[in-house]
């Protein structure tokens, strides 16, 4: 007896083996390939999720302009500044290529000594805005990041973020 | 303790729980592919397979607090995209007809034209090609269960199987019907090396 059954029978008992997970790896390449998972999806997601979890509100982004003239050349010498508001407050940041290929954001809001949370991919970082809303971070590394704005003198005030800033 | 992605999974989700924000990111970046595959093979076209994707995510950030076994994250993350996709796929808005699986369609797999990774042997493509044709001929259940797999390592397999409703021990340790059927397919073509 060697009937298709039979035989599906023996093997379906028979431990896993290299030509199966060859198999399933091909599978995956197929898969991935064909239908890959749509570009940022998962950064949507985690801006999604954070907002959740933060119950925050959403800052639109009002404005977005390059300072550096607009000449071709291959120096990322940009210096592009970011306007966001919400329900009563402004965020204004500006980009600064420093040196090794970190970034300075200097930032001001209407809203002074608030706590300021950088949220990079990896890391997150804190400081507090000056009595004029001024707050710098420094050796920002490439990427996608979010300002978290908390005002501690008005805790019944939501969490303000912004929407990614690609650094 | 196993090293799966359901391990991963439970420590993620035990970091975010005390108060580590960062935890979630590295969580959804492994499994949103698994979770992206199992909208995709519950029938959802992309759009609604974003959509499912998101809510999901958003249903984990909301029940944080039901979720009582961080061991059991993985399966409740699969089991809700499952669940969203059907929902979403019954209410039949943004989606794809699907045939059933022993009229195997071919419509669903558009020729690659971008998001295709150069390195990538075209020979490998074409291999990769050549087996999706025999798993499409499989059973329904069966080509949902290996396409789930196909992106998980051993340790997750028991997750992945239970979420889909397949009973424990379809797959893994041994080879299970869905593996065996493939397996018989890949045997009694020529153009595979496979010996029963």
């Amino acid at each position: 007896m060697n009937t298709p059954n039979h035989s599906e029978d023996l093997l379906a008992g028979q431990p896993i083996d290299a030509a199966d997970e060859r198999a399933l790896a091909l599978v995956r390449t197929h898969l991935s390939t064909t239908d890959p998972v749509p570009s940022g999806l998962t950064e949507r997601v985690k801006f999604a999720m954070t907002v959740a979890s933060l119950e925050a509100e959403v800052a639109h982004l009002i404005s977005e302009g390059s300072l550096a003239t607009n000449v071709r050349t291959t120096e990322y010498d940009r210096a592009t500044t970011v306007t966001f508001e919400s329900d009563g407050l402004s965020i204004m940041v500006s980009l600064e290529e420093a040196d090794r290929g970190v970034t300075t954001l200097r930032g001001w809001v209407t809203a002074p000594a608030a706590e300021i949370e950088l949220r990079e991919r990896t890391r997150t970082s804190t400081t507090t805005a000056d009595d004029d809303g001024r707050f710098v971070f420094e050796g920002v590394e490439r990427g996608t990041v979010h300002l978290v704005i908390r005002q501690s003198d008005q805790p019944h005030t939501r969490p303000v973020i912004t929407p990614g800033i690609e650094i | 303790m196993n090293s799966g992605l359901a391990a991963a999974a439970a420590n993620a989700f035990s970091l975010h729980r005390s108060g580590d924000s960062s935890a979630m990111g590295a969580l959804v970046d492994q499994v949103t592919p698994l979770l992206w595959h199992t909208a995709r093979a519950q029938g959802a076209d992309p759009a609604t397979a974003e959509d499912v994707v998101q809510t999901t995510w958003l249903r984990l950030v909301e029940h944080a607090a039901e979720i009582s076994d961080p061991q059991a994250v993985l399966q409740w993350l699969l089991m809700t995209t499952k669940r969203e996709s059907w929902n979403a796929v019954r209410r039949g808005r943004r989606t794809i007809p699907r045939e059933s699986w022993d009229e195997p369609t071919t419509s669903d797999t558009p020729p690659p034209t971008s998001g295709v990774d150069p390195a990538l042997a075209s020979e490998e493509r074409e291999l990769a090609r050549a087996i999706w044709q025999h798993v499409e001929r499989l059973p329904e259940r069966c080509q949902q269960l290996l396409r789930l797999v196909a992106f998980v390592d051993r340790p997750d397999y028991s997750a992945v199987s239970e979420a889909l409703g397949i009973p424990v021990g379809s797959i893994g340790p041994t080879r299970g019907r869905c593996l065996a059927k493939l397996r018989l397919a890949l045997t009694a073509d020529p153009a595979w090396e496979v010996t029963a």
